[in-house]
């Protein structure tokens, strides 16, 4: 819980921000001419609409990187770039450079003319010195040809595209098994030693906590009580699934005590209830086993000395509005749950 | 508390759903991956504002993913998503160094929300399709701090959402979590 940064906006910078928004020059989304554009790359001073930041936001952070002017924190300096910058003073630069300015973002902001004039924003809000450099290997028309090359692809693509749409739809309840384990299967066979990118495996690894034996016992146990198993053998299921109910006893009374006690008796602690009710139920416990043989009627005393070990902890009032409230929660659980979740929205 | 009973009740009828919330920062790629998972296929996505959810059914277990947005200001609204989430999803921009702490932040908060204690991690280190911009998966493992989680089951997994690479063995790895603990 160190240090956590801020996730809200300050005001100040928002403020800003909108006062450039209408700046006669940034009225407009820099590539599609959409008006209001809400969205920002900082890296390029300019402002972009909500589609063409979704574009923007395709091309990698090593590109462009996208802000939201009203819903993103601005740094200090991505404030300064876009106060030297703005989107006149990019579309100058590129034009200058012979940028086609009509060009696909992909091919518009990934060359080396973009990159100098990320340089030279960049140096512009550091106060440094910039040296525009020379491409004299690059040549802007070439990005055009590649750009209608690409966008013919592209027509092939969205053909096939359709296409695969809707012979996958033939087999729609299994598209997504069968892809991931088809892609499982692939990655599998890669080998381990290349980076993915050159063929090689995507890999990953993980940790599962050590657990102390008990945890481990009760957890196992807890597992195996299932509605089936407790309707074919009811106490089997009862005593090998002690654990989960040890275990739940523990959580209600601390739940209770969130809940029901807490208000009422401030001075009763967690852990001397929890340790009260593990002895009630280690007593219990012991209980259940020598009275394996009387079947169903064990749930009865089971209820009954649960009832009584919690009169003893906590007396008789509480733990009736507490049952009734166990029961209330439980009958309505689902319902509440509901409607606890949309209140939320 | 009736967090433990919802809980409960799937045990009992041995329901195989699984809530799974996926936060991480803007453009980490958590939509792509979403309707990569639910269509196979890559969609032209635009900032998620509010969120996304879907349910992806896998083997036997259906996933019921809530994709929430990632901007500054809508980060806080992530908690109200985490109720119930047995599993959080956190994804990661592999090739955004300069703000790889930010995500550690934001993903340390998430899961000191006590909602989020028991819940397992997936990290997905996704875009490490991008060779030279992007940073490895132990790399990423050890900058988030996983291997400070002592306590918590967790997993990272390289992913490339485009072609859905490494989404498959995540996936694998959650519904592998389930059946375990439903034995």
């Amino acid at each position: 819980m160190s240090s956590i940064s801020e996730w809200n906006v300050d005001p100040d910078v928002r403020r800003k921000l909108l006062k450039l928004q209408k700046l006669e020059s940034n009225k407009e989304c820099v590539d599609c001419k959409n008006p209001q554009p809400q969205w920002a790359s900082p890296k390029f001073g300019i402002f972009i609409c909500f589609d063409c930041a979704g574009i923007h936001r395709g091309l990698g952070v090593h590109i462009s990187f996208v802000r939201s002017i009203t819903m993103d924190q601005f740094k200090d300096d991505e404030l300064k770039a876009m106060e030297l910058g703005g989107n006149d003073a990019f579309n100058e630069y590129m034009k200058s450079h012979k940028i086609d300015l009509e060009l696909p973002a992909k091919f518009k902001y990934d060359n080396p003319i973009a990159e100098d004039y990320k340089a030279k924003l960049k140096s512009l809000v550091d106060g440094t010195e910039f040296e525009e450099s020379h491409h004299a290997d690059f040549d802007p028309a070439s990005l055009v040809a590649a750009a209608s090359a690409a966008s013919e692809n592209k027509t092939i693509i969205t053909g096939s595209g359709d296409v695969i749409k809707s012979t996958s739809s033939t087999h729609a309840n299994t598209p997504t098994v069968d892809f991931l384990e088809k892609m499982g299967k692939k990655n599998s066979e890669r080998p381990e030693n290349l980076p993915p990118s050159k063929g090689g495996k995507y890999s990953g690894f993980g940790n599962s906590p050590m657990v102390t034996s008990d945890k481990v016992d009760s957890e196992k146990k807890g597992a195996s009580v299932t509605l089936d198993k407790f309707q074919k053998d009811p106490i089997g299921t009862l005593t090998s699934g002690w654990g989960i109910f040890s275990k739940a006893i523990n959580k209600t009374v601390t739940d209770v005590q969130e809940n029901v006690i807490k208000p009422h008796v401030e001075q009763y602690n967690n852990g001397e209830l929890q340790e009260e009710a593990m002895r009630a139920a280690q007593q219990f416990g012991s209980k259940l086993n020598e009275t394996k043989q009387f079947g169903l009627s064990t749930w009865s005393t089971w209820s009954k000395t649960l009832h009584d070990q919690y009169n003893d902890i906590i007396g008789d009032e509480e733990i009736e509005s507490e049952n009734k409230n166990l029961k209330d929660l439980k009958s309505v659980k689902k319902k509440e749950y509901e409607e606890e979740s949309w209140n939320d929205f | 508390m009736g967090n433990y009973f919802s809980s409960l009740f799937d045990n009992l009828f041995g329901s195989k759903e699984l809530k799974v919330i996926m936060c991480g920062l803007d453009n980490a790629g958590k939509t792509t991956i979403l309707y990569k998972l639910k269509i196979g296929e890559v969609i032209k996505t635009i900032p998620t504002i509010g969120f996304n959810v879907e349910s992806v059914k896998y083997r036997n277990v259906t996933f019921t993913v809530w994709d929430v947005g990632g901007q500054d200001k809508i980060r806080p609204l992530w908690k109200h998503y985490y109720r119930n989430c047995e599993s959080l999803i956190f994804v990661v921009d592999s090739t955004d160094k300069a703000r790889l702490n930010e995500a550690k932040i934001a993903m340390d908060r998430v899961l000191s929300d006590v909602e989020m204690k028991e819940s397992e991690l997936l990290v997905f280190a996704n875009k490490q399709d991008l060779l030279e911009h992007r940073m490895t998966v132990s790399e990423i493992a050890d900058k988030l701090g996983l291997k400070t989680l002592k306590d918590r089951k967790w997993h990272i997994q390289g992913t490339c959402a485009l072609d859905g690479d490494g989404l498959y063995e995540g996936l694998e790895w959650l519904a592998d979590n389930m059946r375990k603990r439903q034995r």
